[in-house]
C-alpha cells in the first residue's frame, strides 16, 4: 500500500478496531509473558499500548508514519520505556540476538511478506527468546475457511489478509509453538513461541 | 458482564441479519423469477445489508467478530426460505420473522458450542499443525 492509503487506513484504523475492548483481556494475558528488552511489531496507531504491562523497555516499530504519528499521542501514557521507530518488518534496523520478546498483534494478516519478516524476529531474538502473537488466521472449518477466503478477496485491497496460515509460518520460520489459546473460534489466536536456543 | 453483553450482542446480530435475509428472499420469491436467478438475488442481497450492518457494529463487537457469523446467516437464512418453499410451505411475513429469529438464535447456538470445542481443542494438546 503506497502512503496516501496508509494515511486512509490510519485515520480508520481506529475506528474500525473498536473491539480493542473485547480482545483487550485476551491482549493484556498474552502481553503479560513479555519479558526483557522487547520489540513490537508494527505499532499501528498504538491502541495496544494500553495491554502492555508497566515497566517494560519496548522498541515498537512501524512503516507507516500516519500510524506512528497516532501512536505518538499514545506512547506518552506508557508507564515504562516505549521506543518508536520507523522501520519495515522485513528488514529489522537492529542487530542479531538484541532482544528477550517480540510480539505482533494483527500484523502478520497485513505484510506483505510475512515469511521474511518471521525470518527478521528470528534473527535478532536472542536464542530462548520468546515469540508472542495476537493473529488472526484461516480457520480450519472450510466453511468459516472459505468465508474468509471470500472477505479476503475485498480486504486485500486494504492490506489485510484474513486466510493466512500463520502458524505454519511460524513453524516455518524455525519457531517453536509452545502454546495457542483460541480469543475468537479458531480465527483469532493468541500463541506463545521461541527461538529455539540450539540454531 | 462484559462477556455476556458482547455475547448477546453477537446473538443480536445474527437473529437481524438472518431475519433480513429471510425477508429480503420472502420479498424477491414474490417477483416469481426463475429460481436460481431468485436465489442469487436474495443471496446477494441478504449479503449485501449483512455486511453494512456487521461495518455498523463492528466498533462495538469486533470486526472479525460480526463479518464471519454474519456472512454465514446471510447465506444461510436466505437458502432457508428456498427449501420452505420448495416444500411448499406458504410463509407470511410474520413466519419469515420467526424463521429468521430462529436461525438467528440456532447459528449463535452453533457457534457458542465451536467456540467451546476450540478452546477445549487447543487447551488440552500442544499444537501439531490442525484443529481437526
Amino acid at each position: 500500500m503506497n502512503s496516501t492509503a496508509w494515511e486512509w487506513r490510519a485515520r480508520l484504523y481506529d475506528f474500525c478496531e473498536a473491539s480493542a475492548i473485547r480482545r483487550a483481556p485476551a491482549k493484556r494475558r498474552l502481553f503479560g509473558a513479555m519479558r526483557g528488552e522487547v520489540l513490537f511489531v508494527a505499532a499501528g496507531t498504538g491502541g495496544d499500548f494500553a495491554c502492555f504491562p508497566p515497566g517494560m523497555a519496548i522498541r515498537a516499530i512501524d512503516l507507516s508514519e500516519a500510524m506512528l504519528r497516532r501512536a505518538q499521542r499514545r506512547s506518552r501514557n506508557y508507564a515504562g520505556d516505549l521506543a518508536l521507530v520507523k522501520a519495515d518488518a522485513g528488514l529489522l534496523p537492529f542487530a542479531d540476538e538484541t532482544f528477550d520478546t517480540a510480539v505482533t498483534s494483527c500484523t502478520l494478516c497485513s505484510l506483505p511478506d510475512p515469511a521474511r519478516a518471521l525470518e527478521e524476529i528470528r534473527r535478532v531474538l536472542k536464542p530462548g527468546g520468546r515469540l508472542l502473537l495476537f493473529e488472526h488466521v484461516r480457520s480450519r472449518n472450510p466453511l468459516l475457511g472459505a468465508v474468509l477466503d471470500l472477505m479476503t478477496v475485498w480486504t486485500r485491497r486494504t492490506g489485510t489478509e484474513m486466510n493466512r496460515d500463520t502458524l505454519g509460518a511460524v513453524a516455518a520460520a524455525g519457531f517453536d509453538i509452545r502454546r495457542v489459546e483460541s480469543v475468537y473460534l479458531d480465527i483469532i489466536l493468541s500463541v506463545r513461541a521461541r527461538k529455539p536456543r540450539i540454531a | 458482564m462484559g462477556k455476556a453483553l458482547f455475547r448477546a450482542g453477537d446473538c443480536l446480530l445474527l437473529v437481524l441479519v438472518s431475519s433480513i435475509g429471510v425477508l429480503l428472499m420472502h420479498g424477491i420469491h414474490m417477483l416469481e423469477w426463475p429460481f436460481v436467478l431468485e436465489m442469487l438475488a436474495g443471496m446477494g442481497a441478504a449479503m449485501l445489508v449483512q455486511m453494512l450492518l456487521a461495518l455498523a457494529s463492528a466498533p462495538l463487537l469486533g470486526s472479525i467478530e460480526t463479518m464471519v457469523p454474519s456472512s454465514v446467516a446471510a447465506m444461510v437464512s436466505p437458502m432457508a426460505v428456498c427449501l420452505a418453499h420448495m416444500a411448499d410451505w406458504r410463509t407470511g411475513s410474520r413466519e419469515c420473522l420467526l424463521l429468521g429469529t430462529v436461525l438467528g438464535i440456532g447459528m449463535f447456538a452453533v457457534f457458542e458450542v465451536y467456540a467451546s470445542v476450540c478452546r477445549r481443542a487447543l487447551r488440552r494438546s500442544p499444537w501439531r499443525g490442525a484443529i481437526k
